[in-house]
């Protein structure tokens, strides 16, 4: 699967404007709601007209605004998941694939074939409100490869599962699609990164990034990116040394050396270093407010030097290591590696 | 005197001239078909013309609605009578149509279909948008779309919207009256049967003919609860 997009629609809010080029890969577009990713989708599936632009796939123009080509959604061979489904309400299980099916040999082959693929036998005759959402889903997701598409759209999957169901349809989904790639669109980023080689960032309707998924989570080109991408330690920065900048909020010097031109510095919250002993870049701090989960705490600090502002920060550490630094009364050390240190 | 009244009873049905409730039944079902198709057709074309258009047509086809009947009449009167355009037409076609049986089933449509087309509109615009959305995707046809998806997910409204307009002709009164007129067994419908009845001091025949109407008016609305309970327990499975 080729597909080209380079599109400009304007909304209410502001100009949606989307440039990407995916061949043979996994895409998600990250972004948080409202960020015009549905939309995006929708122009390529052909359901909103976009203002401008181009979409190419496989070689087939869908939508050209020079040229005054705009293919309608039943032309487009484009496959399109809602978030809620969209499942016909009046029609059984068999019926709703049934539908999508494009000729019109082996019909009842085809639908028995799909209905066992997609784990749905004893359910044929059931009608869509009788079903659980994971059922409901992969009807959808069986009439939508009923009709054979070029190119599959997933508009928030899992956001309609919760817990293990959405864990397990994480899993099983691109097995269920056949190994056919597929754009999906998501909030959430961990999500995004279990499902996809590339990733496109977006926020007020504007690409921040498009990248490979590792060198986007290590090295996200901008700050408004890095912080869809989950980056919450963040403050400015002016480079002092070669090897060293100011931290002025912070109220720190850190060792770093790395890119010269330097406006901002960041560090994950799972990168920070939590200690008893003193090292590289480390500074006493004063634990000011704790969120725990299952396996891991997130601590939020101050750190304990004269000049630093009223900043909290935050690392993520393993519990057990926690609770064994809690029980030493030690003084603690937050330690930023400077191999971890983000710039912009 | 038991027997003499009942006597009497007998000689008044035999005597009884029933050919208003025929009319009016031939008119109503054939108005009502008619009515049928025009609004969803009518209901179907508005939805997909562009935003500018859409609210002129859509005003123009709901003016009947709020314009009083016997002014409407009194349009279809110029509209049609023999010195309009239309009317000479028709005329020359062998038509007359002003004061036919025709006119009732005419201004019955006129009257009946803003209510088809509002509550087929209505019905239509209440089905899921990415239902639609999702069908085109699948590269149903705009037919396959229309008859298998929305017009089964919209039947509920399109059947309250047919018993709706099945009443209202039943019913009608100025337009017919002032198109059709009261001619007795060729436009007299059951309503302008009780004003004339009523108007010459038959009270009895006025009394039979109301008592009529509210039975069949009442059936109507039976026959609607029961037809939205059965699409109601269909679509939700049970």
């Amino acid at each position: 699967m080729k597909l080209s997009v380079d599109i400009e629609k304007k909304l209410t809010q502001f100009t949606m404007n989307i440039r990407m080029e995916i061949d043979q890969e996994n895409v998600s577009i990250l972004g948080p709601s409202g960020s015009g990713k549905s939309m995006a989708l929708k122009c390529i599936a052909g359901i909103e007209k976009p203002d401008r632009g181009r979409i190419v796939l496989n070689d087939r123009v869908l939508f050209d605004s020079e040229r005054g080509i705009n293919l309608p959604p039943e032309r487009r061979r484009v496959g399109y998941l809602f978030q809620n489904y969209a499942l016909f309400p009046h029609m059984t299980v068999s019926e709703n694939i049934e539908i999508a099916l494009q000729n019109a040999w082996n019909r009842k082959k085809r639908v028995r074939e799909l209905i066992e693929k997609f784990h749905l036998l004893g359910l044929e005759e059931a009608y869509p409100v009788r079903l659980s959402g994971g059922e409901q889903q992969r009807v959808a997701l069986a009439r939508m490869m009923a009709a054979e598409p070029e190119l599959i759209l997933l508009d928030e999957p899992f956001s309609a599962l919760d817990g293990i169901l959405r864990e397990q349809m994480q899993q099983k989904l691109p097995g269920l699609l056949h190994g056919n790639n597929y754009l999906m669109v998501t909030h959430d980023m961990d999500e995004a990164y279990r499902l996809s080689d590339n990733i496109l960032v977006m926020e007020n309707g504007k690409m921040l990034a498009f990248d490979a998924r590792e060198r986007l989570f290590d090295h996200p080109p901008n700050l408004a990116a890095a912080r869809i991408l989950g980056l919450r330690n963040v403050s400015e920065a002016i480079r002092v040394q070669e090897n060293m900048i100011l931290v002025p909020q912070w109220g720190c010097f850190l060792e770093c050396g790395g890119k010269q031109k330097v406006s901002h510095v960041g560090i994950r919250s799972q990168h920070v270093r939590i200690s008893t002993s003193p090292g590289v870049n480390s500074f006493m701090c004063e634990i000011v407010r704790i969120l725990e989960d299952r396996f891991t705490a997130t601590l939020f600090f101050r750190l304990l030097i004269k000049r630093t502002r009223d900043v909290l920060l935050q690392a993520i550490v393993d519990k057990e290591r926690w609770e064994y630094m809690k029980k030493g009364g030690h003084s603690l050390f937050a330690c930023f590696p400077p191999d971890k240190l983000l710039l912009f | 005197m038991k027997n003499t009244g009942s006597r009497s009873f007998r000689v008044m049905l035999m005597t009884f001239d029933l050919t208003p409730l025929w009319i009016s039944f031939k008119t109503t079902l054939v108005t009502t078909v008619i009515v049928f198709f025009l609004g969803i057709g009518a209901a179907r074309w508005v939805m997909n013309l562009p935003q500018r258009v859409r609210g002129i047509v859509d005003a123009l086809f709901t003016f009947p609605m709020i314009f009083p009947p016997t002014v409407l009449g009194f349009f279809l009167l110029l509209l049609l009578g023999n010195n309009s355009p239309l009317g000479q037409l028709l005329k020359g076609m062998g038509m007359n149509l002003i004061f036919s049986w025709s006119a009732t089933v005419v201004s019955g449509t006129v009257v009946a279909f803003p209510l088809m087309y509002r509550t087929a509109r209505g019905a239509f615009e209440q089905v899921d948008r990415s239902v639609i959305d999702v069908a085109r995707t699948l590269g149903l046809s705009k037919r396959t779309i229309f008859m298998k998806i929305l017009l089964p997910l919209s039947l509920p409204g399109l059947m309250a919207g047919t018993v709706l307009s099945f009443s209202r002709t039943l019913g009608e009164f100025g337009a017919t009256l002032m198109i059709a007129g009261n001619i007795p067994g060729k436009t007299q419908t059951l309503p302008i049967a009780i004003f004339f009845a009523v108007e010459g001091g038959d009270m009895r025949t006025a009394l039979a003919w109301v008592g009529l109407i509210m039975l069949l008016s009442l059936l109507c609305m039976v026959l609607q609860g029961l037809w939205s309970f059965r699409s109601k327990a269909t679509v939700s499975g049970r």
